[in-house]
């Protein structure tokens, strides 16, 4: 039962990252200039001839596509090409990828840990004025796009008090210290309309949640009000939340560009953007062949993280 | 709760302000402010209520009062128009997938994942560059082309996140025992789709349509930061990204159209809450 | 040249000396007794960084960072003139048909490797195509074309080379030195394939540690050849980071929050910002002399621009006074010629200032001659706000005289595709700079190689490189005869009046204009000392500051 849907799961998901990355090979060949022209812009025919036959491109849509996903298997992304040369997609990867993954990882702390705090504080005073304060900001503050947030963040902290440095990334090996210094600043740019958003889906949850007939029973058996909320409450009631969370991994991972570029970040989502505006087609297909990878795989992960909080869900889901 | 009343005074003013920036996108090439492309040499950086200037004048010359009213227009235009169109398609697919089910429905929903697998930005961007190349490099791509390019981008992503929800609500309703009833008794789909499903569909996709608008600003004001938005800068998405180097010495060119456009997106996300939070009561009251 | 990987983003643009003495004497005064060893900077840059070998032209901002690796043959004083720098001694002929030149002794590249003549060879014979035609190297790209004069490179000792030109060339060293760019690059890096656009080896004083994303990142070279004047082995900086920055507002607020110590400016578009820096108290700004010029390149194969009264009617239109008010704030000058006061090639006369009256009629007459409307397009960078203003300003200008240009919003990468070939009605493009004309007369000449047969590239497909710089693609064997002759030609005055006349036959042609001349700034926090006090070797100091910014080699940090 479980294997048959694990399986059904999987075969449902590779056909997602199937599409997206046939969908993308045929961008490719949707732009009216060839490629080869683009890549080698002061190339002599046979220069391009050549470059053309290496990525694949005189095999058609499907040969393309096959010798490109032979090749993605493998590890190999493409190349990003410049007039004296190339780079390997995967060589800048190593370097951005940590930093979108600390990024994203951090954002969903900070949001989850705000969410959850002020969710089940406001589901647990519904209607009182703290209730109607928080939701209030909050929906001031999700309405503000994230870029904004940022430019004044950096006016602010950076630029007036000059307390937070405003560029760049640090990794771990320059200090504890200074990593997190620079990555306050994005994360709370990016964390602020996420905990809106996850802040609502818990407190209309929770609500749901302590009109239930075993919460009254609960009640009524006199067990103190932290432990119905937390015990009991807040577990069944959270399945939303992760599971939007988790559908929101793959986004905070390849879509931050605007965040990482007003901040120098340059992880992942820059490096799309870079793919786009310098009109590195094949270099832009692996990395959205990623990115989809992981918003797949968290997918995954979610369903059955879900089917653990809640056995409910499970059969649900197999059932539908 | 504040939905037990049904307009409050925030209700009044969230549409208030979206009746005053729609009369400004129709009415704002009759009104008589100059052009926002008129470039006044001799008032850079004038601060907001220099005479003939109530907010100002950016460092490029540009007049932040005309650029507004001609942002409401597009950034209205572009967000109401993506949100109609990919709402409706969205709406048709997961409508008639959620009533049919079966291989169809299976094909629909997986094509929603497609899209939705691949973050909005990058998809909107991929799009935008791929569509907006020219072969006669000295032939400009009509002004209307980009438009119609960055619309089309917004649209397919606003396809699946409205066909997803009319899909998931469309299917608890094809459930109910009028609906099978109706079936059962050699109705027409088409009839039964028309008369008994997009009714109690379409109030739950008004209220999430709403919500999407606000999407759709914010998109199109990120690509704008990303230099691929409304062209030539003309939305506030592009005000901003005008405005951000002048960030320190200018404030008021950033601020402006920030307000305007976090006003907007208050106004369509508060409008779909109120509109929710009636539908949900409806639903209680069944 | 060094715009083949930028777009329209800085390219117009403008105005007005401010004394470089003005900035010259803001240089802190050094103290002996300070500590000057160790510490990093981090250095904010505008352009990014294409790669390390021939082909790769690294501009402005992203040239300074290349230049803490790299070094080159010659150097340029701050009055203008080449002396040997990685070369010890330069002779020529009575006829300047040949050169020779004699490498410094006890000069290591960074990988250990000695530079002698072979390495000289090595250099000159890759940039000239010489080594790609045998397949040994990969191309030189546009190089290929500023090396179009040479006949023959040969060895004729262990540590001197003879260069022998087609034409006689009074001011060799300056094509030598490329306005900084022709790097003197070790044997293994340019015989070593692909690899030659991401490791660059070369002689300077540091060495490169790693290019990830948009960070160059270098360290100390232990072996560094030169020596302080207290004998201490230069330099004294442990390292420096470049972080490639596109957006103004990034470097600015970089800077003033401490996450940058030094930061590179551009006239174009960020005068703004470089005056509102000047009066941080923590900050230093220095200025190079006003000596860009970004040129309006005409199309003159295609049409419109074909035919000359298109071409006199756009160069009539402009009001570059007005452009330099509004644009640049009056920073730098309103153009009077292609080129600027500083450069020799400098004439007024034949230049088509703003006449609104000749503009309308010359595009009247255009209107008889090819039967319809003067219209053309013209490229700028889409999403670049800076670009965006520039180019509706000038469209402002062709509106007034009844001419229509349509806006190209384009990617940077798409322009630089484009630009080469010729492919665009009309662009701007920064390329002419400097004092002499080493880095002007490829650009405005209709043969680059001056009619050299022995030319390596010539029977090649690559010929196309040394066609390509002349961005306006006209062919005038009056202006070209002019300026080989003043090239030949050893007397200043001489020399002088027939660049003169060459300026004044392309200006009277319209062939291209220019609106405003371009500088470009360096900002940094008090802590960084030691900019432009280290001199050459062979007396004399650097220019304080030019495109590509300020040399690291005796920079130092102090205090907080």
């Amino acid at each position: 039962m479980r294997a048959t849907y694990f399986l059904q799961r999987l075969s449902q998901l590779l056909i997602v990252i199937f599409c997206v990355t046939f969908g993308c090979s045929l961008l490719l060949q949707l732009i009216p200039v060839s490629p080869a022209e683009i890549l080698l812009p002061v190339g002599s025919p046979e220069e391009r001839a050549l470059l053309t036959k290496e990525i694949g491109l005189d095999r058609g849509p499907i040969g393309y596509y096959v010798k490109w996903l032979s090749e993605f298997v493998r590890g190999d992304f493409g190349d990003i090409y410049y007039s004296g040369g190339r780079e390997a997609v995967s060589s800048r990867l190593v370097v951005a990828f940590p930093r979108s993954l600390w990024l994203m990882l951090y954002t969903q702390i900070v949001a989850l840990a705000a969410a959850i705090a002020l969710g089940v504080w406001s589901a647990y005073r519904v209607g009182r004025r703290a209730d109607k304060v928080i939701s209030n900001v909050l929906f001031v503050f999700s309405s503000i796009p994230g870029f904004a947030i940022a430019l004044v963040l950096v006016l602010i902290i950076g630029v007036r008090l000059q307390w937070l440095p405003t560029l760049d990334y640090q990794p771990y090996s320059a200090g504890v210290w200074e990593h997190f210094k620079h990555m306050i600043m994005p994360v709370l740019s990016l964390s602020v309309g996420l905990i809106a958003s996850y802040t609502r889906l818990l407190r209309a949850d929770m609500i749901a949640t302590l009109r239930e007939d075993y919460i009254t029973m609960a009640a009524s058996k006199g067990l103190s009000d932290r432990r119905i909320l937390w015990r009991h409450a807040f577990r069944p009631s959270s399945v939303t939340l992760f599971t939007s969370a988790a559908l929101n991994m793959g986004g905070l991972i390849g879509g931050a560009i605007v965040i990482e570029t007003i901040f120098a970040t340059y992880g992942v989502g820059f490096e799309v953007f870079a793919a786009i505006s310098g009109r590195q087609y094949i270099a832009l297909q692996s990395l959205v062949g990623l990115i989809s990878i992981f918003y797949v795989v968290f997918n995954v992960i979610v369903d059955f993280a879900v089917g653990f909080v809640d056995p409910r869900t499970r059969d649900r889901r197999v059932n539908k | 709760m504040s939905t037990n009343k049904t307009y409050t005074v925030p209700t009044y003013a969230a549409f208030g302000w979206l009746t005053f920036s729609t009369f400004l996108a129709v009415f704002g090439p009759l009104l008589p402010v100059e052009s926002f492309r008129t470039i006044h040499g001799d008032f850079l950086d004038a601060k907001p209520f220099t005479a003939g200037h109530w907010f100002g004048v950016d460092s490029n010359g540009y007049d932040i009062f005309s650029g507004i009213i001609n942002g409401a227009r597009l950034s209205l235009f572009v967000a109401f128009i993506t949100v109609g169109i990919g709402g409706f398609i969205g709406s048709l697919l997961g409508i008639t997938a959620a009533y049919y089910r079966g291989r169809y429905d299976s094909i629909v929903n997986t094509a929603f994942n497609v899209v939705l697998a691949v973050p909005n930005l990058v998809l909107a961007l991929a799009l935008v560059a791929v569509l907006a190349t020219n072969v006669d490099i000295n032939e400009a791509v009509p002004t209307w082309r980009r438009l119609a390019t960055l619309m089309i981008s917004l649209t397919v992503v606003i396809i699946p996140i409205l066909g997803r929800i009319a899909r998931a609500s469309a299917l608890t309703w094809s459930g109910r025992e009028f609906v099978v009833a109706a079936r059962s008794m050699g109705m027409r789909d088409r009839h039964i789709i028309w008369r008994h499903i997009v009714p109690n569909v379409l109030p739950v996709l008004i209220a999430v349509g709403f919500l999407a608008v606000g999407v759709v600003i914010i998109a199109e004001a990120s690509l704008s930061l990303l230099g691929v938005g409304i062209p030539d800068g003309a939305s506030w998405g592009g005000m901003i990204a005008r405005g951000r180097n002048d960030l320190e010495y200018n404030p008021h060119a950033l601020y402006f159209p920030i307000i305007a456009l976090a006003l907007t997106v208050i106004s369509t996300n508060h409008l779909g809450d109120v509109l929710r939070g009636r539908l949900d009561r409806r639903e209680a009251r069944l | 040249m060094r715009h083949l990987f930028k777009g329209g983003r800085r390219k117009v643009a403008g105005v007005m000396a401010i004394a470089l003495v003005a900035s010259l004497s803001q240089v802190a005064p050094s103290n002996a007794a300070e500590k000057k060893s160790g510490g990093t900077l981090t250095v904010g840059i505008f352009d990014s960084f294409p790669g390390y070998c021939m082909a790769d032209n690294l501009a402005n901002s992203s040239l300074m960072a290349g230049r803490t690796v790299y070094e080159t043959w010659v150097e340029q004083r701050s009055d203008g003139k080449m002396v040997p720098y990685v070369l010890s001694k330069v002779e020529n002929s009575a006829d300047f048909k040949s050169w020779k030149l004699t490498v410094r002794d006890g000069i290591q590249f960074h990988d250990g490797t000695k530079v002698n003549g072979d390495a000289l060879v090595t250099n000159l014979q890759a940039l000239r195509g010489a080594l790609t035609l045998l397949g040994k190297a990969p191309s030189p790209g546009t190089a290929g074309g500023f090396t179009a004069n040479i006949i023959t490179v040969t060895k004729v000792s262990d540590m001197s080379v003879q260069v022998d030109l087609h034409r006689a060339q009074t001011d060799y060293l300056e094509t030598l030195y490329a306005s900084g760019r022709f790097f003197v690059r070790a044997p293994s890096q340019i015989l070593g394939g692909a690899k030659c656009s991401t490791t660059p080896i070369g002689t300077g004083p540091f060495k490169l540690v790693s290019t990830k994303l948009n960070e160059l990142v270098v360290a100390k070279n232990p072996n560094y050849w030169r020596e302080d004047a207290d004998g201490t082995r230069l330099p004294y900086l442990d390292g420096i980071t470049f972080t490639f920055l596109v957006e103004t507002a990034s470097r600015v607020s970089g800077i003033k929050s401490k996450s940058l110590d030094v930061a590179m400016f551009t006239s174009a578009g960020e005068v703004k910002q470089i005056r509102n820096l000047q009066k941080n108290k923590n900050m230093t700004v220095i200025e190079s002399p006003e000596e860009y010029y970004p040129s309006i390149w005409l199309n003159n194969r295609i049409a419109p621009f074909n035919s000359k009264n298109a071409r006199v009617a756009v160069s009539h239109a402009i009001d570059r006074v007005d452009y330099s008010k509004v644009r640049n704030r009056d920073y730098t000058s309103p153009a009077k010629s292609i080129v600027g006061p500083a450069n020799i090639m400098y004439n007024e006369k034949g230049f088509l200032q703003f006449d609104l009256e000749k503009a309308k009629a010359a595009a009247a007459a255009y209107k008889v001659e090819a039967g319809k409307d003067l219209e053309f397009s013209f490229p700028y960078t889409a999403g670049s706000t800076e670009s965006l203003a520039n180019v509706t300003q000038i469209q402002k200008y062709m509106t007034a005289a009844g001419i229509k240009m349509n806006l190209l919003p384009l990617t940077t990468a798409e322009i630089i595709q484009r630009a080469f070939p010729q492919q665009f009605q009309a662009m701007a493009l920064l390329l002419m700079e400097g004092t002499g004309t080493a880095f002007i007369a490829p650009f405005i000449t209709s043969d680059l190689s001056g009619g050299n047969q022995a030319h390596l590239l010539r029977k090649t497909p690559l010929a196309i490189l040394y066609g390509i710089l002349n961005l306006s693609a006209f062919t005038d064997t009056v202006s070209d005869e002019l300026i080989y002759a003043a090239k030949a030609e050893p007397n200043l005055a001489k020399r002088t009046a027939l660049y003169a006349k060459a300026t004044q036959q392309i200006q009277s042609e319209a062939r291209l204009t220019t609106i405003a001349y371009q500088k470009y700034a360096l900002a940094y926090r008090t802590n960084v000392k030691g900019v432009g006090e280290l001199g050459l070797t062979a007396g004399g100091k650097r220019k304080l500051m030019t495109n590509f910014g300020i040399d690291f080699t005796g920079v130092y940090k102090s205090g907080k």
